[in-house]
């Protein structure tokens, strides 16, 4: 039976992977409150970092941990991060959530044009491209030089050609959809 | 006898390997439907049997093994949802195709999000979440209590939504 216990690197991961979702929901109440939900995702992750190196010190000694436990444990906390942030970002940004919300809170039918304008908070759904675009700008892949917007050759290119093949792979027909 | 912790690993790459051709052939074959539900099912027929296996024979470090696998699973649900769904990969690749690699943002906004609105719209009544009147769209009731379920999913976690990530 023993052989099927964690190791204690791997026991640390698991219980500071759960710490994650767990302070993800806690930094919604109490005066940590408030914070937007870009910020209370990372903060939950670094707390679950944070997390992870306290247990992991404070485990009860023995043998060193093997080059692949700790391969192991950062394996563990990545995947909950990941999965944490599908689940996050479709209940917090979810475009087609956000558009059946945007609905309810109507007090009367809306049309195509109407519903975009509310979605955006009367901005326009051109406002709704410029918020999206902003996150191609975060990270580089295209620069805005007023209404253009255009590809950066470096880092542009390959994300674009990443993202190209990636589609290809998972059979996703045409560019958009 | 190999140490357990490289039999995981090596047997993590071949399963997560097996595990993507399935989730690649699956999503073909079913148009994409039932995303969630198929890489859910791969994950456990490809996980089950191995570990099964390794803890009968003891020679598969079965925590390793679970965490690169459950790693590799991640990362190939994160893409799918990255690349099917994100708005922002979809501009990439409409600017990426333009001859000069140069676009205007009004045209990424009618092409990119005026038929992600259309689109969606498809989805919302094809789940018979919204109908359309000679008013315009409105909730049908399914719409209305699933609307409801969300909100209160939303006010019982303190989790604000927001359509745009500037808020």
């Amino acid at each position: 039976v023993s052989h099927l216990l964690p190791p204690p690197v791997i026991a640390a991961a698991i219980v500071a992977a759960l710490f994650i979702p767990a302070c993800l929901i806690a930094l919604g109440f109490g005066p940590a409150a408030g914070r937007p939900p870009g910020r209370r995702f990372k903060l939950s992750v670094v707390a679950g970092l944070v997390g992870f190196v306290a247990l992991a010190r404070a485990m009860p000694g023995g043998e060193p941990s093997h080059p692949l436990d700790w391969l192991a444990a950062f394996c563990i906390l990545i995947a909950m991060t990941l999965a944490t942030f599908v689940v996050w970002s479709l209940i917090v940004w979810g475009f087609t959530l956000n558009m059946l919300l945007t609905l309810e809170r109507s007090p009367h039918p809306l049309n195509l044009e109407g519903w975009a304008d509310r979605y955006s908070g009367g901005r326009s759904i051109h406002q709704i491209c410029l918020d999206r675009l902003g996150i191609l700008i975060m990270f580089k892949l295209v620069q805005r030089d007023g209404d253009d917007v255009r590809l950066v050759a470096t880092t542009g290119r390959l994300a674009a050609a990443a993202s190209s093949a990636v589609r290809t792979m998972f059979g996703i027909p045409g560019s958009t959809r | 006898m190999s140490d357990p912790r490289i039999v995981a690993l090596l047997i993590a790459v071949i399963a997560v390997a097996i595990y993507a051709v399935i989730v690649f052939v699956g999503l073909r074959a079913l148009r994409q439907r039932f995303a969630l539900a198929l890489m859910l099912a791969a994950a456990i027929v490809v996980f089950v049997p191995i570990a099964a296996w390794g803890i009968a024979r003891g020679e598969l470090a079965i925590w390793h093994f679970a965490a690169f696998f459950a790693c590799g699973v991640a990362a190939i649900v994160f893409l799918y949802g990255a690349v099917s769904k994100s708005l922002s990969l979809q501009m990439l690749g409409a600017i990426a195709q333009t001859p000069g690699h140069s676009v205007t943002t009004q045209r990424l906004a009618d092409e990119i999000i005026g038929s992600a609105f259309t689109g969606r719209i498809q989805l919302l009544e094809g789940a018979r979440l919204i109908e359309r009147s000679a008013q315009g769209f409105m909730l049908t009731p399914t719409g209305l209590s699933t609307a409801a379920r969300i909100r209160k999913l939303q006010r019982a976690f303190r989790i604000d939504s927001s359509p745009l990530y500037s808020g």
